[in-house]
């Protein structure tokens, strides 16, 4: 082996395709951090608004939606400024300039700021449900934030979390006297249910397994929560008809609309 | 699908229905490449247990301009913009298509012949060069669009992913681990030394990458062992003159 003796390893050989393969890693892993921050930051900010909205409903009357509580304009406003946020940490990451559309890249990271984007989705679904007892359709709140393409994921798993805080809002109110609320809360959650679990369906062969394993476990939280505002509109019908004096206010049977029955 | 007791959700389903219509034409398209990838690794495979390399490497490299046909229909049947939403989908595949294609440019740039006669039939421009090189990305794609094909074709080029590219190329290496016990095994000692000094100097490389902790780390954590199989080999071999 005089001649054909080989030299020893030399780290230095595949440098050209290794090198900018380094400086690629870093480029990603910067820029995905960012990304996660920023997530974590639109997160934090939309919570904010979901307490607040939490807070409208505190009033002890029996008709108590209080439609001009000013935390509810508040709250709006708070929900423009995290848009706002979402423009300017998270588009902006994929723009050149502010007037061209987003780069593909969106797409690459989207994972990376998905949680962020779904908290506010969340929050601007209860902002829609307390103040107009609607929820917010998907186009109409990708109208509201055009820079930044709103995923259907991102949009039905923000949905399934609001069940939580609907379920939470119910509950508390019937503790602070208001005993109308559950009921059309109830009907609500389980509306949404049936919308959702309907759209698991056509889900499961649209959205990568990962993303359909996640809305398995959000809906399966959802029914629970839907579970306890039926078994609190349960409760409370029980009492009506035990001591009709001791909840008056509760909406009589004649005023209810056929109950939806949460089929399959 | 239920009645629709919510407006809002209507347009919704509507707009996941087609992105299911999109992704099953694109997993469609995905197992017409995965059919195509298979005869590949037919023919690679036979290196296992067939001592005479050459017509193995060249059906290999002539299967691979269908596999570049057909990656390249289903690339470009994503919409504009949407690559990365869609590329989980095939992101498997293109990892085994450059496995396959570093295998078989390692093979072909002298992985399976002595110095000597690297020297006799390569240029000698490069002549320090160890037998059997590591294909770069670009050298990958050139393999795919097939020998005949100039490069400046107006054949697109496929795109391959930095983390498609290196998880394929860790791949390779454990695929030589492999394959190197099986060339002693049929006799041919020269392979496996040219395998041991590659899959160092690769690893070399890879020692440049600052990892995330995600499944690029875990294949290059996989390297080491790889590479101590092939260095095995290799001692195995020396320590008894064979050559």
């Amino acid at each position: 082996m005089s001649s054909g003796k080989r030299q020893r390893t030399d780290s230095s050989r595949y440098d050209d395709i290794f090198g900018p393969v380094a400086a690629e890693l870093d480029a990603y892993k910067e820029k995905r951090e960012r990304l996660v921050k920023a997530s974590r930051d639109t997160t934090a900010a939309a919570k904010k608004v979901i307490f607040k909205l939490l807070r409208v409903n505190k009033v002890v009357e029996p008709t108590a939606r209080t439609l001009d509580d000013p935390l509810l304009d508040e709250a709006e406003e708070d929900l423009a400024a995290v848009r706002r946020k979402i423009v300017d940490d998270i588009a902006a990451e994929f723009v050149a300039d502010p007037a061209s559309s987003l780069t593909e890249e969106y797409w690459r990271y989207q994972p990376q700021f998905s949680t962020g984007l779904q908290e506010y989705i969340e929050a601007a679904c209860l902002y829609a449900w307390v103040r107009h007892s609607v929820c917010a359709g998907w186009r109409e709140l990708q109208a509201q934030l055009p820079q930044v393409p709103i995923d259907t994921t991102d949009y039905l798993l923000g949905v399934c979390d609001l069940t939580g805080e609907v379920m939470r809002e119910a509950v508390q109110s019937v503790a602070l006297g208001n005993v109308q609320l559950p009921f059309a809360a109830c009907r609500f959650l389980q509306q949404l249910l049936v919308e959702c679990r309907a759209l698991k369906q056509t889900a499961a062969r649209s959205w990568p397994g990962t993303v359909n394993s996640e809305l398995d476990r959000k809906l399966e939280t959802m029914a629970s929560s839907v579970v306890k505002v039926e078994e609190t509109c349960y409760k409370l019908r029980l009492r009506q008809a035990e001591y009709p004096a001791a909840a008056g206010a509760i909406p009589p049977l004649s005023e209810e609309e056929p109950n939806r029955t949460v089929d399959d | 699908m239920a009645q629709s007791g919510l407006p809002e959700f209507e347009q919704l389903a509507q707009q996941i229905e087609e992105e299911g219509a999109l992704r099953d034409k694109l997993r469609e398209l995905r197992d017409a490449l995965e059919a195509a990838l298979r005869p590949v690794d037919t023919a690679l495979g036979l290196l296992h247990v067939k001592a005479d390399v050459a017509p193995l490497l060249q059906q290999a490299q002539s299967l691979l301009p269908t596999v570049c046909e057909r990656l390249g229909a289903l690339q470009s049947a994503v919409p504009e913009g949407c690559f990365y939403k869609y590329n989980d989908l095939w992101r498997q595949s293109v990892v085994r298509v450059v496995q396959q294609a570093v295998l078989l440019h390692f093979l072909e740039t002298g992985g399976c012949q002595t110095l000597a006669d690297a020297d006799r039939s390569i240029d000698t421009a490069d002549s320090a060069a160890p037998c059997g090189r590591l294909a770069a990305r670009q050298d990958v794609q050139r393999r795919l669009r097939g020998s005949d094909v100039a490069d400046n074709a107006e054949i697109p080029a496929v795109r391959i992913e930095t983390d498609e590219y290196l998880l394929g190329v860790c791949s390779a290496i454990q695929e030589m681990s492999r394959l190197a016990a099986n060339r002693v095994v049929l006799g041919d000692f020269v392979t496996p030394k040219n395998m041991a000094v590659f899959a160092n100097e690769v690893h070399a490389g890879f020692r440049l990458l600052n990892f995330r902790n995600d499944a690029l780390r875990r294949s290059y954590d996989g390297l080491k062992y790889a590479v101590q199989r092939l260095d095995g080999i290799q001692y195995d071999l020396s320590i008894r003159n064979l050559r």
